[in-house]
């Protein structure tokens, strides 16, 4: 491969491999927290549960 | 009059009467500094792209590429513009967080620092400052083209506009003029790409003309002209050393410096930052792709336009019809105008609020109805210096300006990084790395200025003065220790704020991405068509 066409292949991979990172990156980080935030939203709206009134 | 000087007047005016309105609604500090805090993704990436693409851009790295580097320049800039991602995912989303007024007084924030504050306070007024006589001088240089006045007669105007502007307006003007501007130097980019190319013969005839010329041999080869009368860059290797300096330079520039990262401040929130990260690159990389590619072909018609800065402008002025000649020009003076207005007003604010406050020591009510007005007076003392200054120095727009670039790489990335990735990092080691950096390549730049030394071509100073600067931090960091102080303020930097895992808010920045994976496979495709298939063609006719 000669380097002009490597300059082809690299100005516009730079940006394919910069997207697929960012996807990557943005997606790990977003999941993980709407998990932790649904996770915490459970622990909050579970009914408190019922009393023994032989107790 | 001519048509050229009504529509350059007529530019001055809008840009006059949209400072003055947005002056208008400037009432706080949070106002005049950051925007509010308020602005949407489009304000941010016009203000991104109009503050970077400024006449360095369009007259000063064109001019680069019209004299036979257009390859190492697109290499290096292909790299760079991803510094915009960096930037907004490893640095942006986190200043924001800490409501910072100005980076130097994050930094001084974040290490409970005067003299952290002040020192990067002073780096940004001394690198802006060589900016903002870059800029000027690029866009006397073109009024002086197009009126056909004298050099200072152009400076003087160009200096009353831009001071004016930005002592009144603040950056709620500036993140509306710069979109504008932005809005309209892309337009400008699109629409005189054909007609650059008719001058030497349309596509792809263009191409083939200028692969031919035999005067300035590799002009659209990787590494550019390297033999001829024309051959200012030496050998391939010198070439590729250019190369990645500059793109780590620009990478960290793009990521970290004042006149970029700042606009992370105004967002609205971190889905603001996080597009505009993404959506900077790909429009930086179409106009100025478009733009370099078509002006380097304007040598198979003219290769001798002097100085080289002026080839766009030329160009626009002696082949355009006059609608778009009056369009090119007034896209060029609006980047150039928009860029002169940041810098003023970013030297200003530091100068006001991170060197002059911190060490007269007001209390704080005081401190900030001082900060407004002091930074008024600020402004118009580094205008008037930067008149001075600049007519005085030599035009050099490219070099002076990637003297500046270089600056804010060795001295800013060890701490604006490791104050937000470094739990070691300590107020010492952010202080004397900053220092050190900046030290040691202006020591540098003064034995090669003056003391006619000379570093080797895989060696550059930049890097050990970068080397230098990260040495001293892991030294510095490891006979100190962070307070507890330091950890929670970087345990609350990492604390994410409030809308940001927001479901529909997320749907929407993760589309993002998946556009900039279109976007490269189109530049590829683009780029083998429209370039390579007639440059082979080319080399085919030569052999």
């Amino acid at each position: 491969m000669n380097g002009e066409l490597f300059f082809c292949l690299y100005y516009g991979g730079i940006y394919v491999l910069l997207g697929i990172i960012a996807y990557v990156l943005l997606n790990r980080e977003f999941k993980k927290h709407v998990r932790d935030d649904d996770a915490a939203q459970d622990v909050v709206e579970e009914p408190a549960a019922p009393q023994d009134p032989t107790e | 009059m001519t048509v050229y000087a009504i529509g350059v007047a007529a530019m001055f005016i809008i840009y006059l009467v949209i400072g003055n309105v947005s002056g208008r609604a400037v009432k706080n500090v949070d106002d005049y500094y950051v925007a509010g805090r308020n602005a949407p993704t489009i304000l941010v990436v016009g203000s991104l792209i109009a503050s970077y693409l400024s006449t360095v851009a369009f007259m000063g790295e064109v001019g680069f590429s019209y004299s036979g580097y257009l390859l190492p320049f697109m290499f290096m800039y292909g790299t760079c513009a991803t510094g915009y991602f960096v930037g907004s995912k490893f640095f942006g989303r986190f200043i924001r967080r800490a409501k910072a007024m100005t980076i130097p007084d994050y930094f001084g924030t974040r290490f409970r620092s005067t003299r952290v504050r002040v020192l990067a306070g002073i780096v940004t007024c001394i690198g802006l400052f060589c900016y903002l006589v870059s800029v000027t001088q690029g866009t006397a240089l073109l009024l002086t083209n197009v009126l056909g006045v004298s050099y200072l007669v152009s400076l003087i105007i160009v200096w009353v506009v831009f001071t004016s502007f930005c002592i009144f307006a603040g950056s709620k003007g500036i993140l509306l003029t710069e979109t504008l501007m932005f809005l309209v130097f892309t337009v400008m980019a699109l629409i005189s790409v054909p007609y650059i190319m008719k001058v030497s013969g349309g596509w792809p005839d263009a191409i083939i003309n200028s692969v031919l010329l035999t005067e300035k041999p590799g002009l659209f080869d990787w590494c550019g002209v390297m033999s001829g009368e024309f051959n200012t860059m030496g050998t391939p290797l010198d070439i590729v050393v250019w190369i990645v300096t500059f793109s780590l330079i620009w990478i960290v520039v793009l990521s970290i410096s004042p006149w970029q990262a700042s606009r992370y401040l105004m967002a609205k929130d971190e889905h603001t930052i996080f597009r505009a990260g993404l959506a900077a690159p790909m429009c930086a990389i179409l106009v100025c792709t478009l733009i370099h590619f078509s002006v380097t072909t304007i040598n198979a018609t003219d290769m001798y336009i002097d100085p080289v800065e002026n080839a766009f402008i030329s160009t626009a002025l002696h082949y355009f019809p006059v609608w778009l000649g009056i369009v090119v020009c007034g896209g060029i003076l609006s980047a150039g105008l928009s860029s002169c207005a940041t810098f003023t007003t970013l030297i200003g604010f530091s100068l006001a609020n991170d060197i002059i406050a911190p060490i007269v020591k007001r209390n704080k009510g005081a401190e900030y109805t001082m900060s407004l007005s002091t930074s008024r007076i600020c402004m118009a003392i580094v205008g008037l210096l930067a008149l001075i200054v600049t007519y005085c120095q030599p035009p050099a727009v490219m070099w002076i300006a990637y003297f500046a670039a270089t600056l804010f790489a060795v001295s800013w990335a060890v701490i604006g990084f490791g104050s937000i990735w470094s739990k070691k990092m300590t107020e010492q080691s952010a202080f004397w790395s900053m220092l050190t950096g900046i030290g040691v390549f202006v020591i540098f730049q003064l034995l090669i200025t003056f003391a006619g030394l000379t570093m080797p071509a895989w060696l550059p100073e930049e890097f050990i003065a970068f080397l230098c600067s990260w040495a001293v931090f892991f030294i510095v960091n490891a006979v100190t220790k962070p307070t507890a102080e330091d950890e929670a303020y970087l345990k609350m930097l990492h604390t994410p704020l409030p809308n940001t895992y927001d479901k529909k808010e997320i749907k929407r920045t993760l589309l993002y991405p998946k556009i900039m994976i279109a976007f490269g496979v189109l530049v590829v495709v683009g780029l083998i068509f429209f370039y390579y298939m007639p440059y082979t063609e080319a080399i085919a006719m030569l052999h």
